[in-house]
């Protein structure tokens, strides 16, 4: 990075001191450097800029262009932003007007996912493992008094991106591009890992597992285009993956449990987890575009798609003392999804008013991988599973056909009806709880004019789905051999429709008012209400609903100020049901009195305020008092988002239930901003940043390390900081 | 990543190349022809409507006259005193087909095949409802860091969607909590495409497997909802839940799994500290021991936890 940095400063430095090379061509851009101070460690505050650390970061912003009026030059064009964060994006372009092109482009994501927790782990190579002074543990209790030399844990990750684009046209009708990437994703990833098989005996740890993997892409596109209005057009788009860590590898902290086999506690006890296996995935893919007379146009999309992996499987267990007696049926799996797609669309102007647009959608993932028997052993803690226990995994597939036909109608005023109606059938595979699924929808609305200066925009949306059968047992038997199920068993409750398949309508409304009262004032205001209905009469997701109202405004206040906010309430609402019952009494998987119900109920307001106020008169009175010119731009900016999320839980009468606290999470950030600049091209940019955040979540509030008997947590605290951020840069626009 | 670095530096060295090279062409002035200084004295820095920043833009050097017309009546005034619109009109009130073919006699190959019949050709948009050529930071559309205001100029609601505590990092508002590391061009094509919601690539997922390879597979242990559709269990753009879940766990898995013992068992204040201490309401609930909820390459892992 630093020699990236060095070499692009040193090519701002000689283009800048480049006399022009010529007539007509132009070297202009600008260049911003400067410092941002923090007021103390902030990951939360950070997550997304790379500003996370207390003291000073450099800042740097240029961009740069060479450009000429002749149309056959190379221009060429720098671009660099938040260079001296962990969030840095380099653009590099240069190309001739209308003829070819080529891009660089790098960019760093930063992610933050926590900070503050603690762990006796630390990794060997590969392996987690414990202090050599470890004690065996049968529950967690008391641990949070002996952290002191525990290891700190932060989950961060950061992605590194350089992209490389091309494209080239020649003889008028044809182009080419080429598109190639390469992320580097490293960090941490928050992993939890478990001893143990079944209820009551799983003993359990959270660990910083770290990440280290690759994603490389490449598409390349030749597109012809005919001057009659015709378009074809061949892609290939290959994507690889490729991870540098197989497994994850940990000691067990937990003395054997009763129920374990022996030599799976501490201190021989060790487990494995897989990584995420390299894959790829490439797709062939062919489209078009005809002009069929002047008011209709057809357009094609095909596509012929493969996803593999192939990775060596680890072994059944990690656990050399646990007894493996039968092997794995194929040491690498050859799993393949075949995928088509085809997307055939018909537009038209039927006549003068009417425009109509019909669609047809195939879809079909092939998941040609293969379903083979699988004698597992339970989270390196028993032998190996007898035979009867024998799993077999079930590659899914999924066939989508969609057909939409889609109207707007003229109307005189400069209305406009709009309607649809759309039909999408799903087929999945025979062990799939739905082998198809049907929805029919219509969508209807109107866009106008009431008055001069007020313009509405309604839509309404419904659909039915409705599956020819529901066969909840079906994966359930599906995954296992032969002959070892029983006919009235099943694992889900037969009662229980899973939402993405289950029979639903869908009811939408929105509406979107804009007006314009004054010159120079703009109002808006917005609502959407959506909800789907399952079968309440089952188990399972029962219903789901947005609710949003927003307004909006922007106003001129004066000739260079302007004011503009956004109000806005979202409601996310869901209610579902299920039995609780245990395995030892079957014959209360039937028994209502041990009914629940939860409602879901998120709410979030959010509200924004910008004030911009260009070329400042008073400032501009000022800055000559002590004899400097040039103009001031003044700004302020607030925002504040509040998002509380409730779950009400209830049962009947056999089951005893409490309240869940609700989460909560506020976000209230204010900036004042100051831009002075020149005549002469000099510019001063100040900001100053104050955000207050703060979270409740009973899922980590004053939740310990040891505060779950059987599981090891981090102990981390929830985001909650109030934090000041100072910016300032000096730059020169040229 | 050094060999990545090596192809910039070499990519870049080339571009030195051609900023040090000769000069090009011979053409009148190094700031504009006559006929657009014409334009600007009427249209230059300080004016009204100031359009002079477009010659420091990728629409340099091209002429007024390339996308307005001759105008030459505009030079003019009606009898009421009023100026003619120019050849081509560009204002609020003109038709859209008129400005979306103009724009089209050079940018035709650059603009998606799907744009007949897309969304935003549907509503009627013209190309300069978004892009904005005269804008003095260039054009807003393009850049990684203000795209998305001009997309939520329409799309309000997808603006409050992206102040959502858990969000997809897409930045508009200029706070450095906010960092522009995404723009809404990385998933969506606003030109149109052959994807529901005008995504980029063929279907959710894949444009999903853009960033999240890692999840691609197949996988050994397939999760089918995650295998059919990412927003089964995700809201892309924001949530008020971690990880952008709908619902937070155990409560949302829940909604497909009801077996005997823990996966049926309901879940209340009960599990809290001080009443009790439930491993699927702390920490990282079901993913404490589901830790490969999206799917797992273990022989070992039919219930996702290796």
């Amino acid at each position: 990075m630093r020699t990236l940095v060095s070499l692009l400063l040193s090519l701002v430095a000689i283009a800048t001191s480049l006399e022009a090379r010529g007539d007509g061509v132009r070297l202009f851009g600008q260049v911003d450097l400067g410092l941002a101070w923090l007021e103390q460690d902030a990951g939360h505050y950070g997550r997304f800029s790379g500003l996370d650390s207390d003291g000073f970061t450099p800042l740097v912003d240029f961009r740069l262009e060479r450009r000429s009026d002749d149309p056959e030059a190379w221009y060429l064009r720098l671009d660099g932003e938040r260079v001296g964060l962990a969030s840095r994006r380099v653009n590099a372009r240069a190309g001739r007007r209308a003829r070819q092109a080529i891009e660089l482009d790098w960019r760093e994501l930063p992610g933050w996912t926590l900070s503050g927790g603690r762990t006796p782990f630390r990794l060997e190579g590969d392996r987690f493992v414990l202090p050599g002074n470890w004690s065996g543990i049968d529950s967690t209790a008391g641990l949070s008094g002996q952290d002191d030399a525990w290891s700190p844990v932060e989950i961060r990750s950061q992605r590194k991106r350089l992209d490389l684009s091309y494209w080239q046209s020649f003889r008028d009708r044809w182009r080419f591009e080429v598109d190639a990437s390469e992320q580097r994703r490293e960090g941490s990833r928050l992993l939890g890992a478990i001893f143990g098989y079944t209820g009551g005996n799983p003993r359990g740890m959270l660990l910083p597992a770290l990440v280290d993997d690759t994603t490389q892409r490449i598409e390349s596109r030749m597109i012809y285009a005919d001057p009659s209005g015709h378009e074809l057009g061949l892609a290939w788009l290959g994507s690889f993956y490729r991870n540098r860590r197989e497994a994850i590898a940990f000691d067990n902290p937990f003395n054997r449990h009763p129920q374990w086999a022996p030599g799976t506690g501490y201190p021989d006890g060790s487990g494995q987890i897989a990584d995420h296996p390299d894959n790829s995935a490439q797709q062939l893919r062919a489209f078009g575009s005809w002009k069929l007379g002047e008011q209709t146009r057809l357009g094609a999309d095909l596509a012929l798609g493969q996803m593999r992996q192939n990775d060596w499987l680890l072994p059944y267990t990690g656990n050399p003392a646990l007894q493996v007696e039968q092997s794995l049926p194929v040491m690498r799996l050859d799993a393949e999804m075949r995928t088509r797609l085809a997307n055939l669309r018909l537009a038209t102007r039927w006549f003068d008013r009417l425009n109509l647009v019909l669609n047809y959608r195939f879809d079909d993932r092939d998941n040609r991988t293969p379903a083979l028997a699988w004698r597992i052993v339970g989270a390196d803690s028993q032998h190996q599973r007898p035979s009867e226990e024998t799993r077999i995994n079930l590659p899914y597939s999924l066939r989508r056909q969609t057909l939409d036909i889609d109207g707007h109608w003229r109307l005189a005023g400069r209305q406009r009806l709009v309607a649809g109606l759309d039909f999408k059938r799903e087929d999945r595979d025979d062990f799939a709880e739905v082998a198809q699924l049907d929805q029919w929808g219509v969508t209807a609305g109107w866009r106008g004019r009431l008055g001069p200066a007020l313009r509405l925009r309604v839509d309404a949306e419904h659909s039915l789905r409705r599956f020819a059968e529901y066969e909840g047992r079906a994966p359930y038997r599906a995954g296992r051999l032969p002959g070892n199920v029983d006919p009235d068993d099943f694992e889900n409750h037969p009662e229980l429709r899973k939402y993405n398949v289950a029979d639903r309508v869908r009811t939408g409304l929105s509406l979107r008012l804009n007006a314009q009262p004054a010159a120079r004032l703009n109002l808006g205001l917005g609502a959407r209400y959506f909800r789907d209905d399952y079968d309440d009469a089952r188990f399972g997701l029962d219903r789901a609903e947005v609710r949003t109202i927003n307004a909006d405004f922007g106003w001129q206040l004066a000739r260079r100020v302007s004011l503009s906010g956004l109000l806005s309430s979202d409601r996310y609402r869901a209610e579902q049901s299920g039995r609780d019952w245990p395995g030892f009494a079957p014959q209360l998987a039937f028994d209502p009195s041990r009914n629940w119900w939860v409602g879901h109920d998120d709410r979030v307001e959010t509200a924004s305020l910008s004030l911009v106020w260009r070329e400042a008169g008073f400032m501009r009175w000022a800055l000559s008092l002590v004899g400097l010119e040039g103009s001031v731009d003044l700004g302020a900016d607030f925002v504040h988002v509040r998002a509380r999320g409730t779950i009400d839980v209830r049962a009947a009468e056999a089951l005893t239930v409490e309240p869940l606290p609700d989460t909560l999470s506020r976000r209230q950030s204010w900036a004042a901003w100051v831009r002075w600049q020149t005549a002469a091209g000099w510019r001063v940019r100040l900001r100053v940043e104050h955000e207050d955040f703060r979270s409740r979540d009973y899922a980590s509030d004053g939740v310990e390390i040891d505060s779950v008997a059987n599981l090891l947590l981090l102990g981390q605290p929830a985001p909650d900081y109030s934090i000041l951020a100072v910016l300032a840069t000096i730059g020169y626009r040229f | 990543m050094q060999r990545g670095l090596a192809v910039m530096i070499g990519s870049l060295g080339v571009m030195i190349l051609f900023a040090l090279g000769p000069a090009q062409g011979d053409s009148a002035d190094a700031s504009d022809s006559d006929a657009d200084r014409v334009c600007l004295m009427c249209h230059g820095e300080g004016s009204a409507l100031p359009a002079h920043e477009i010659l420091r833009s990728a629409h340099a050097g091209i002429g007024c006259a390339a996308c307005h017309g001759p105008s030459q009546a505009h030079l003019g005034r009606n009898e009421d005193g009023t100026r003619p619109r120019t050849d081509v009109d560009y204002s609020s009130g003109a038709v859209p087909d008129a400005i979306n073919s103009r724009c089209s006699s050079c940018h035709a190959a650059e603009v998606s095949p799907h744009w007949t019949g897309s969304a935003h050709q549907f509503e009627r948009l013209a190309c300069t409802d978004c892009h904005s050529l005269h804008a003095s930071a260039g054009d807003p559309v393009l850049g990684s860091d203000s795209q998305a205001e001009v997309c939520f100029q329409c799309h309000q609601r997808s603006r409050s969607e992206f102040m959502l505590p858990h969000r997809h990092p897409v930045g508009f508002d200029g706070f450095s909590s906010d960092a522009n590391l995404l723009a809404c061009a990385d998933c969506h094509d606003a030109h149109g495409s052959a994807a529901p919601a005008d995504l980029k690539r063929m279907t959710l997922n894949e444009t999903c497997y853009e960033c999240h390879a890692e999840l691609r597979g197949p996988f050994l242990w397939e999760h089918a909802p995650v295998r059919e559709d990412c927003s089964s269990c995700h809201r892309p753009h924001g949530s008020v839940h971690d990880a952008l879940l709908r619902q937070r766990p155990p409560q949302l898995c829940q909604q497909c799994h009801l077996a005997q013992f823990h996966p049926g068992t309901v879940r209340s204040g009960t599990g809290l500290p001080p009443d009790g201490a439930d491993a699927n309401l702390l920490g990282q609930s079901c993913m404490n021991c589901h830790t490969a909820v999206h799917g797992s390459n273990h022989p070992s892992s039919p219930g996702f936890t290796r």
